[in-house]
């Protein structure tokens, strides 16, 4: 959406369009809906904070000021509603904290093991290939697989999974995720890094496991 | 990143470097003389050039997700909840 | 400097770019890429192509001659031009053969110059096995840092890696008549 098509988004709401935020409804609500299960776990909490959301949106309006994409700016107000939800049940962690904590911790992108040791003449290659990804034949491999995608998502500590929910599968650029969320620029990379290795580390190990020869 | 901290080698990046740098490779981050490191390793490294595959898929997996919307409760109730929403906070505004 | 060329995957596709390059018809040669205004950058605006000289570190499927017009700045091992077309496949490369013969004269090359004994011969020995299997790209790099580590002086291994990649790009050039 352009900057101009944003401007008149909000003129219709703000003209309480109906059919302007049935079509606006329409179009974020997954990302709504997957935003929200990040930070709160609960389907019913979470729709309740897509309610909420919603509705601090609209009475938000007057502040929006197009410095940001719309887009942008809804997805950044859901992340808000879930952590003051999270606050209301006091489970919340500082934003600060949970930047330290999962930007530092330990463990490669690939366990040392996958690679030549410091004796060999290849120190630091691959041992053994990585095998591709198959691309699954059947409706029911696809199902499976994107069930473990989403799980290895829902298994990440709460930033790295909102930083993959943003960037890859909601498709924003890491700035728009920085602003939503607040975070500085390298940290969102690390953040993402992190978030990547491991769902791809799960999805190897579902593709690839019992097909060995 | 983290992981191995190799002495850095004039000559080559090592397998186990590159893999920490995948995601500043991919969002354009990397030094002009690092991206070229990097794409020079991968001409002569078929593993990498399959880790950097898997990565790759795993984004691709992962845009797959964005428009299917998670389970969630009764979509007609969730539609009529909002548009009721609206159109309270529109005469609210009034 | 108007001709280079280019190292593509076998539909015509830069390797990192995945960009396709207009294909020459007939006898005409492709059709121009040209980056817009502004200044050319490595990695960045511009079409990267390669000197003879930098042959060996870009090894692809196919090697193409490309014609290269307006101004350009050299990279590492690269040139970056403003406007560049596909003018022929230079097919001895691929289906000549001259990809397996430049891996085992590599190996060749290298053993000549790293001493049966050295610890460096492990390198050899990998490249032998890459250029048996057809993996060029993995064998020329083997032998040559293999020779980098058997030879080098104190000024470290590059220069004499960076020696031996001179001598395989200047292999090929001789090769293909470049």
């Amino acid at each position: 959406m352009t900057g101009r098509e944003d401007a008149e988004t909000v003129a219709a709401l703000r003209r309480g369009d109906e059919a302007t935020f049935a079509a606006l409804v329409r179009r974020h609500q997954p990302a709504f809906q997957r935003i929200a299960r990040v930070w709160v776990h609960d389907a019913g909490a979470a729709a309740e904070v897509v309610q909420d959301a919603w509705l601090a949106a609209l009475e938000g309006l007057e502040r929006f000021e197009e410095r940001s994409s719309l887009r942008t700016w809804l997805y950044g107000i859901v992340v808000n509603t879930a952590r003051a939800h999270g606050r209301a049940a006091r489970r919340l962690v500082p934003m600060s904290a949970l930047v330290a904590d999962e930007t530092g911790e330990a463990g490669p992108a690939v366990e040392a093991e996958r690679f030549q040791p410091e004796s060999h003449h290849w120190a630091g290659h691959w041992i053994d290939m990585p095998a591709p990804f198959p691309a699954p034949d059947r409706a029911l491999e696809r199902q499976e697989l994107r069930a473990a995608l989403e799980a290895a998502i829902a298994a990440l500590p709460v930033l790295q999974q909102q930083v993959i929910v943003l960037c890859d599968v909601e498709g924003l650029t890491g700035e728009e995720a920085c602003n939503i969320l607040g975070v500085a620029s390298t940290n969102q990379r690390v953040l993402l890094h992190r978030a990547r290795s491991k769902v791809r580390a799960v999805l190897e190990r579902h593709l690839t496991e019992g097909k060995q020869p | 990143m983290t992981g191995r901290q190799p002495t850095p080698n004039p000559i080559e990046l090592v397998c186990q470097e590159l893999v920490e740098l995948v995601t500043e490779y991919l969002s354009g981050g990397l030094s002009p003389a690092d991206r070229v490191r990097f794409e020079k390793h991968l001409l002569t490294c078929p593993p990498c050039t399959q880790y950097l595959a898997q990565i790759q898929s795993t984004r691709a997996l992962a845009a797959e997700l964005g428009p299917v919307a998670p389970s969630a409760p009764n979509g007609d109730d969730v539609d009529l909840k909002l548009a009721d929403l609206f159109r309270r906070w529109h005469h609210k505004a009034d | 400097m108007t001709v280079a060329y280019k190292f593509l995957t076998r539909d015509a596709t830069g390797p990192f770019s995945g960009s396709a390059w207009p294909l020459p018809t007939g006898a005409e040669p492709g059709a121009w890429i040209h980056a817009d205004a502004g200044a050319l950058e490595l990695c960045g605006r511009g079409a990267h192509v390669c000197r003879p000289a930098d042959l060996a570190y870009w090894l692809h499927d196919d090697l193409w001659e490309v014609e290269v017009d307006g101004d350009q700045i050299t990279g590492i091992d690269c040139l970056i031009v403003r406007r560049a077309r596909l003018v022929r496949r230079l097919d001895g490369w691929h289906k000549g053969g001259a990809a397996g013969r430049f891996g085992e004269a590599c190996v060749a090359h290298a053993l000549a110059l790293v001493p049966a004994a050295a610890p460096a011969r492990a390198y050899l020995d990998d490249a032998t096995e890459a250029a048996r299997y057809g993996y060029v790209a993995v064998a020329a790099f083997a032998a040559a840092l293999s020779v980098a580590k058997a030879t080098a002086t104190g000024e470290g291994e590059e220069p004499a890696y960076r020696a031996e990649r001179a001598w395989q790009s200047a292999w090929i050039a001789r090769e293909l008549a470049l």
